[in-house]
This record gives C-alpha cells, sequence and structure tokens, in this order.
C-alpha cells in the first residue's frame, strides 16, 4: 500500500502531461510547421511558384472562395454518391458470398482481379464505359469503395462466436433471429472500419477521376490551375480536400464510437 | 409419468473428417433420474462434452438412442427445455447483465413461455442484483459464468446441461460458484449434467460421478456420491469426501497406469 502512495502523485503528473501532449501535440506541432515554413520562404524568398507562403494561401482564399467551394461541393457530392453506392453494393455482395459458397468461388476472384487494376488505368476504361463527367467520377468512387468493404463486411458477418451460434441453436432462434441478435452485431465494427478506409477513399477517387474525366469538382480544378499556372490556388485546393477527407475518417470514426460504445470487451 | 429423465442406450459417435474417421464415444448406457445431479468425467479431449453436446441436440449421435423425458433431443430443444453454460460464459459483450438473461425470452417470445422465470428473481438467486445494467466486460469471470446460469434458467428448462462451467476459473471462485449452484439446483429442483475433469468438483456436486475412459469415450465406472445433502464447503474437508475423491481417482486413472506398465 505504501508503494502504491508514494507512486500515485508522480504517476498523476505524469499522466496530466502525456493528457496534455495527447491533447494539444499535434496542434502545436502543426503551427510549428507552418511557422517554420512562413520563415523559410520569406528568409530565402522562395518564388511563389516552388512554395507559396502560408500568408500567400490565406489572402488568396478570399479570392478564390468561389471557385474552391463550387468545386468542393461538387467533389462532396460525388464522392458521397460513390460512397453510398459503392458501399451498398458491395454489403450485398458480401451477404451472398457469405451465404453462397459458389457465388464467393465466383466473385471473389473478380472482385480481387478489379481490385488490382491500378485506379488510374481503370479510370479511362470506365470513361469510355459510361461517358465523360459525372457518370465516370461516381463510377470511380464506387469502384474504390468496393473491394474493402466487401472483404471486411464478409469477414465479419462470419466474426460470431462458435459456441454463440450454438448459443442460438438450443435456444432454437430462427435464422432472422441470429442475423439481428447475433451476426449484424459482431459485423458492425467491420463495417465500420470498411466505412473509415472508403470514406477517404472515395474522395481520392473522385478527385482522380475528376482530375482526368471531368471539367468540374476539387480534381479538375488542381488540373486547370496548374495548367494556368495558378500555383496558389493549386496549393488552396490540396488543403481544401485534405481538410475534407479529413473530415469524412472523423465523422465516421464519430459515428463508429457513438454506435459501437457497448461493444467494448 | 416416469423417474427418468435422461436414457442414452449404446451410443456411439465417430466424426469424419474427409480420409479421417475419429471415434469419440463409443457405447455409452446411461439412465439419469428426475431431478438428480450427475457427472461426467474423464480426461481431456475424451469425448464426455460429446456426450453433453449430444444431449443438447448440437451433436447427434451415430449409433444409438438419446431420449429425454421419452423424446428425442432435438424435440426437447425445439420445446425449449435444455439450459446449458458454457466454459465461456458466452455473454453478448453489447448487451447488459439483465438483457443477457433476457435473450432467451426474447428469442422465445414472451407470449410463448409460460412457466418463464422473472429475471429479477433469477438476479436475486444467482446474486447479482446490484449489477442488472452492468455490461458484462465490467464484471469478474465468475460474475459473468453466474449471469449465464441465470440466462439458462430463464425459460424454466428440465435439463441443465453445464459443459466444463467454472474450467477457467480460479479454485476459490470456483468453489463458491459451485456450492451458490447447488443452492440454486435444489431450489429449482432440475435434472442437472456436469461434464468436469476435477475430481473433488465432481464428488462435491452430484449424486452419481460417470467415470470415462480416454477416447473413444465410454463409462467405466459409476460412482455413486453417498455424501449427505445439502452439501456444504466443510464436507470438502470429511474424510468420506477423500474416500471418495481417491476412487474416483483410482477409476479415471487407471486406464493410464495400466498402458504405463
Amino acid at each position: 500500500m505504501a508503494m502504491a502512495e508514494i507512486g500515485a502523485p508522480a504517476a498523476a503528473s505524469r499522466s496530466g502531461a502525456y493528457r496534455f501532449a495527447l491533447r494539444w501535440g499535434s496542434p502545436i506541432f502543426v503551427l510549428l510547421i507552418i511557422l517554420a515554413w512562413q520563415a523559410a520562404t520569406t528568409l530565402w524568398q522562395i518564388p511563389i511558384y516552388i512554395l507559396p507562403k502560408p500568408t500567400d494561401l490565406v489572402t488568396g482564399f478570399v479570392r478564390n472562395a468561389g471557385m474552391l467551394s463550387r468545386g468542393w461541393g461538387i467533389t462532396v457530392l460525388e464522392a458521397s454518391a460513390g460512397f453510398i453506392i459503392g458501399n451498398v453494393v458491395s454489403i450485398a455482395v458480401a451477404f451472398l458470398v457469405t451465404w453462397s459458397p459458389t457465388a464467393r468461388a465466383g466473385i471473389m476472384p473478380l472482385a480481387l482481379a478489379i481490385k488490382s487494376v491500378p485506379m488510374v488505368a481503370i479510370t479511362p476504361l470506365i470513361t469510355l464505359m459510361v461517358g465523360f463527367g459525372h457518370s465516370t467520377v461516381v463510377t470511380v468512387a464506387a469502384v474504390v469503395c468496393f473491394f474493402p468493404t466487401l472483404v471486411n463486411v464478409s469477414r465479419g458477418l462470419k466474426a460470431a462466436p462458435r459456441s454463440q451460434v450454438e448459443l442460438f441453436r438450443i435456444l432454437d432462434a430462427n435464422p432472422w433471429q441470429l442475423f439481428w441478435k447475433l451476426r449484424l452485431p459482431y459485423a458492425l465494427p467491420y463495417l465500420f472500419t470498411a466505412l473509415r478506409i472508403t470514406a477517404p477513399a472515395a474522395i481520392g477517387g473522385t478527385m482522380l477521376a475528376e482530375y482526368v474525366a471531368s471539367n468540374a469538382g476539387l480534381g479538375y480544378l488542381i488540373q486547370d490551375s496548374y495548367t494556368q499556372f495558378r500555383f496558389v490556388l493549386v496549393w488552396q485546393v490540396v488543403i481544401v480536400a485534405t481538410l475534407t477527407t479529413l473530415a469524412a475518417y472523423l465523422t465516421v470514426a464519430h459515428f463508429e464510437r457513438r454506435l459501437l460504445a457497448r461493444h467494448r470487451k | 409419468m416416469s423417474d427418468v429423465s435422461i436414457v442414452l442406450e449404446g451410443v456411439s459417435k465417430t466424426f469424419v473428417d474427409g480420409a479421417n474417421r475419429v471415434h469419440a464415444v463409443e457405447r455409452v448406457d446411461l439412465a439419469i433420474a428426475r431431478g438428480e445431479f450427475v457427472a461426467l468425467i474423464g480426461p481431456s479431449g475424451c469425448g464426455k462434452s460429446t456426450v453433453l453436446r449430444m444431449l443438447g441436440d448440437l451433436e447427434s449421435p451415430s449409433t444409438g438412442s438419446v431420449t429425454i423425458d421419452g423424446v428425442s433431443p432435438g424435440e426437447i430443444r425445439k420445446r425449449r427445455q435444455i439450459g446449458m453454460v458454457f466454459q465461456e460464459a458466452n455473454l453478448l459483450p453489447w448487451r447488459s447483465v439483465y438483457d443477457n438473461i433476457a435473450l432467451p425470452l426474447e428469442i422465445a417470445g414472451k407470449s410463448a413461455v409460460p412457466g418463464a422465470r422473472s429475471i429479477d428473481d433469477l438476479l436475486e438467486l444467482v446474486g447479482l442484483k446490484d449489477f442488472r445494467d452492468a455490461l458484462p466486460w465490467q464484471l469478474s469471470g465468475g460474475m459473468r459464468q453466474r449471469v449465464a446460469i441465470a440466462r439458462a434458467l430463464v425459460l424454466n428448462p428440465k435439463v441443465l446441461l453445464l459443459d466444463e462451467p467454472f474450467g477457467a476459473l480460479d479454485e476459490i471462485t470456483r468453489n463458491r460458484l459451485n456450492i451458490d449452484l447447488l443452492k440454486i439446483w435444489t431450489e429449482v429442483g432440475i435434472t442437472a449434467v456436469l461434464v468436469t475433469h476435477s475430481i473433488s468438483e465432481a464428488v462435491l456436486m452430484s449424486d452419481r460421478i460417470f467415470v470415462m475412459s480416454p477416447r473413444p469415450a465410454t463409462i467405466t465406472t459409476t460412482i455413486p456420491v453417498t455424501l449427505p445433502r445439502p452439501r456444504t464447503a466443510q464436507m470438502q474437508r470429511a474424510p468420506e469426501f477423500f474416500d471418495l475423491v481417491a476412487r474416483t481417482g483410482e477409476a479415471l486413472y487407471r486406464p493410464f497406469e495400466t498402458e504405463a506398465a
């Protein structure tokens, strides 16, 4: 007991510092990088086309706000559509391959093959099939989401421990009860893992497709401003896209925490 | 109504896995009276759990017949008259203690279970009244098994199957749970079959001990436990207790000793 009492204050202050680092560590770090960036670009007079100053990016932001927000809106819409379509289709296929070995044998190699085609290569093919513009972009975003969700959800649907399945059998549960009360709750953490991967991936896929096969959205804006030598705008799009991706991830993580609060073992 | 609850006649079980055939259980005959507490004891992996799983309709016998109250285990299972406690508590981690115990009621549909017990009474019975809203991860291993016992009893089953229920717990906790389980068993008056590899547990709990041989499992010896009821923790220090432990141990270890010689 005495040992624990002596140890306690030190442990408490350490955990205080630890909590401070956890809370403020990365904002401080980001701030330091921005300050160093500003200092370096000013001190060495780095030209704007190599590396603009952070202040350039901020002041130019108001001027480009209209263009940025229009592009952002389109990208978010396309990415959301692709994310929803890709995940819904993928979850449906995950059910199919979980309950039909024949479907599994047919679909899984095909899914793996599609997954193995690089996105840069698949985008022009999709453009040829569905045409230049929004439909291609949404399709690419959906394709990006398909595989991670299929793999995770089909694993999740088998995640219920055997002995708990046997408990349900002893209770003569019907297949519907087995699914809702056991298999689905066990699959949810796997589904959220998939969503945490596919939410940012959908934005990445969307921007790639916009870059090569569309004339709207943040991906297109990068390509367009780059060819017009509007380097500050390129940087701004990158920043907006990064923050959007981060927000998408955090939104999914937030729902995951709330919905799975009781899943802790 | 007869006094016999469970009857196994010439029950064998062979598992076939491709070209491999494993004889898990060989010609087991036994009859268990209504309200009796029996133990199946044997070395690890001998097939005693397979016998229990056949009673719960989780396996079917390759030959022979199993009946509970004159009908097949499948029929008894469909009537939801089997309560089973596994080695793992098998609680659903996202459900509270109360909701875990309520699971069988939900599955059966409340209207369909006239004999169902009140969950609050069961919580009282297993000593978890103050933990009704706790989640499984907040409980100790012993408490989780108490929840599992309450859940097994909520539909007021005819048969309680216990598959090494306290095997993963430390001896002190295990001993307490055993004494409490006996109290519960006395109170609800149910036929209980306990699979264990602990000799003292088998002696403490049961009316009869069936000693099983290594694979393929068959019953080599039946030992009537003559200790009076209610059993107490103190009885475990009485000479009769040690005598029964010694006799069970002798029957259990005999196959290994002849093998070594």
